[in-house]
């Protein structure tokens, strides 16, 4: 926070070990700390919505200040409208409006996303994974035979069409083991995220908090 | 060894944080042993205290470089003065204490590099994190000019839909920055009409918008060079688009304390800036250390009690 004003790194400070009094026990300090958190984010959103999609997106979009250069696209009434529909789901008598705006945000959504999900998160990866087993080093080697196993064997446990038994069971054997170092790293990177969360909040209490509260009092 | 490391501390606080820190395991270990329950208050207080005192004692460890994070900086490293390189920080101030370190070592390595940089964002809390970085990297930069050498166009709503039309029209989305100057009067921007006019694309992200979709609905359809730093929780899920659909990335606390090496041994005058994620390696590996103890003298109190009741029946 660079250019955070003294009276807001106090306030922030105390916010924080009102959070964390959580761990003890569930209290009244928590509760307090708990709605401001969540008010403000309301607020944040409501203004922040407003001015980005309302303000800058709608109302900047078809009256354009004179002389900024840009042109009025008159497109943006479709999605106003389309918008205003939505506010429809509170009158019941004509809550069924609210369905089309819907009906396009799923269409939409899908068609877009269909084509370009197959292309990135199955063929690209399928292409990835079919490389040359031998490479340059034997370091790149061994992370080819990697993949190439860890793929196989990992495919081989989710085919239950088979019974497991046999070389078929033992490559799922693998296959399991190949999920479970999987989680594992899964496992360490979110613990390290969190403790990154914790030691940015520590490191807030011992420097710029308690530096500020010395200079305050 | 040890005492070396917490020299932070001082001597006499360093032997107490030690011994302190042996003790609480030992008594743990003793639990686990005896298979008594630990109630988790305790483990509570026993991680806030191992990692107050790792912040307090400054401890730094060696950070190894990887060529997944090297890819994004020899690339920077690779570009021209005057290039162009968008930065896109997706991220809110939870995600700050992992991503703004790598935001800030792009973004001074870019401005060592004589690179412009046009910042952007997916979430709508990410316009203050754009001005947090801005101020921070303009602690070495106190000349950069807004327009010529940077430029912010902040944030507009509609996550997927903004990077689907920025791909073929930058300007379609983003018509003025966010002060609401047009475009067409920034230097910075002359001549960018799409994402794939940028020389390389840093995509900086916690979530969802994020790296995921800046690969699905960029890369792809325009084909940029992208590079990314994605916080640790979201990063196994997205190694797999390295290397063929990004270049590069930074995952984590890990990531950005390579990055911030490579940028102080290439360019020591950065030396003297604080490397904010090398700083939280040590804390984060006292902590890692401790958690992985927790998870031995766990397996040691359950296998015990199993065999407690073997013996028993």
């Amino acid at each position: 926070m660079p250019d955070a004003s003294p009276i807001g790194i106090f306030i922030a400070g105390l916010l924080t070990l009102g959070i964390f009094s959580f761990l003890y026990k569930d209290n009244p300090v928590y509760k307090v700390c708990e709605a401001i958190f969540i008010g403000v984010s309301a607020a944040y959103w409501a203004v922040e919505y407003f001015y980005s999609a309302l303000y800058r997106k709608f109302w900047l979009g078809v009256f354009p200040p004179a002389g900024s250069g840009v042109e009025a696209d008159l497109l943006l009434w479709g999605g106003a409208i389309l918008g205003a529909l939505m506010l429809c789901r509170m009158i019941p008598k004509i809550n069924w409006l609210s369905r089309w705006p819907l009906a396009f945000i799923v269409g939409a959504t899908a068609g877009l996303y269909m084509m370009l999900f197959f292309v990135s998160n199955a063929m690209k990866q399928i292409e990835s994974t079919m490389q040359p087993l031998i490479q340059d080093s034997l370091l790149e080697t061994l992370g080819s035979f990697t993949i190439a196993i860890g793929t196989i064997t990992g495919l081989i446990y989710f085919f239950f069409s088979k019974e497991h038994k046999g070389i078929f069971g033992g490559a799922a054997k693998v296959g399991i083991w190949v999920l479970m170092v999987t989680f594992g790293a899964s496992f360490g990177y979110t613990v390290m995220s969190r403790m990154s969360l914790l030691i940015g909040r520590m490191d807030f209490l011992f420097n710029s908090w308690a530096t500020n509260f010395g200079q305050m009092f | 060894m040890l005492l070396a490391v917490t020299q932070g501390l001082g001597p006499v606080f360093s032997w107490f944080f030690w011994i302190t820190f042996a003790a609480g395991l030992g008594w743990l270990l003793w639990m686990s042993i005896t298979g008594r329950e630990v109630e988790r208050r305790i483990i509570f207080l026993f991680m806030g205290l191992t990692v107050s005192g790792a912040v307090l004692a400054g401890i730094i460890l060696p950070v190894q470089e990887t060529t997944v994070v090297r890819n994004v900086f020899d690339t920077i490293e690779g570009l021209s003065e005057g290039d162009r390189v968008l930065l896109s920080l997706d991220y809110d101030p939870s995600g700050a204490p992992e991503l703004e370190p790598m935001a800030k070592a792009v973004s001074q390595h870019c401005f060592e590099k004589k690179l412009k940089i046009c910042y952007m964002t997916l979430w709508g809390t990410g316009g203050a994190m754009i001005t947090d970085v801005i101020a921070l990297a303009k602690v070495d930069f106190p000349d950069l000019v807004y327009g010529d050498d940077y430029c912010n166009v902040g944030y507009r709503a509609g996550n997927e839909a903004v990077l689907r039309v920025i791909a073929s029209d930058f300007r379609k989305t983003f018509p003025t920055d966010v002060s609401g100057t047009s475009l067409d009067s920034l230097s910075v921007m002359n001549g960018i009409l799409n994402c794939a006019d940028f020389k390389y694309i840093v995509a900086i992200g916690s979530g969802r918008p994020g790296i995921k979709e800046w690969v699905e609905y960029v890369v792809e359809p325009s084909g940029a060079l992208m590079g990314s730093g994605a916080a640790a929780v979201s990063a196994p899920q997205l190694y797999p688009y390295y290397p063929q659909q990004m270049n590069g990335m930074m995952g984590g606390s890990k990531g950005a304390s390579e990055y911030e090496k490579m940028l102080r041994r290439v360019y020591p005058k950065f030396k003297s800036s604080r490397a904010q994620a090398t700083e939280i390696m040590g804390p984060q590996t006292v902590a890692h250390v401790f958690l992985m103890l927790l998870i031995v003298f766990a397996n040691i109190s359950y296998f015990l009690a199993k065999k407690r009741k073997g013996a028993s029946a």
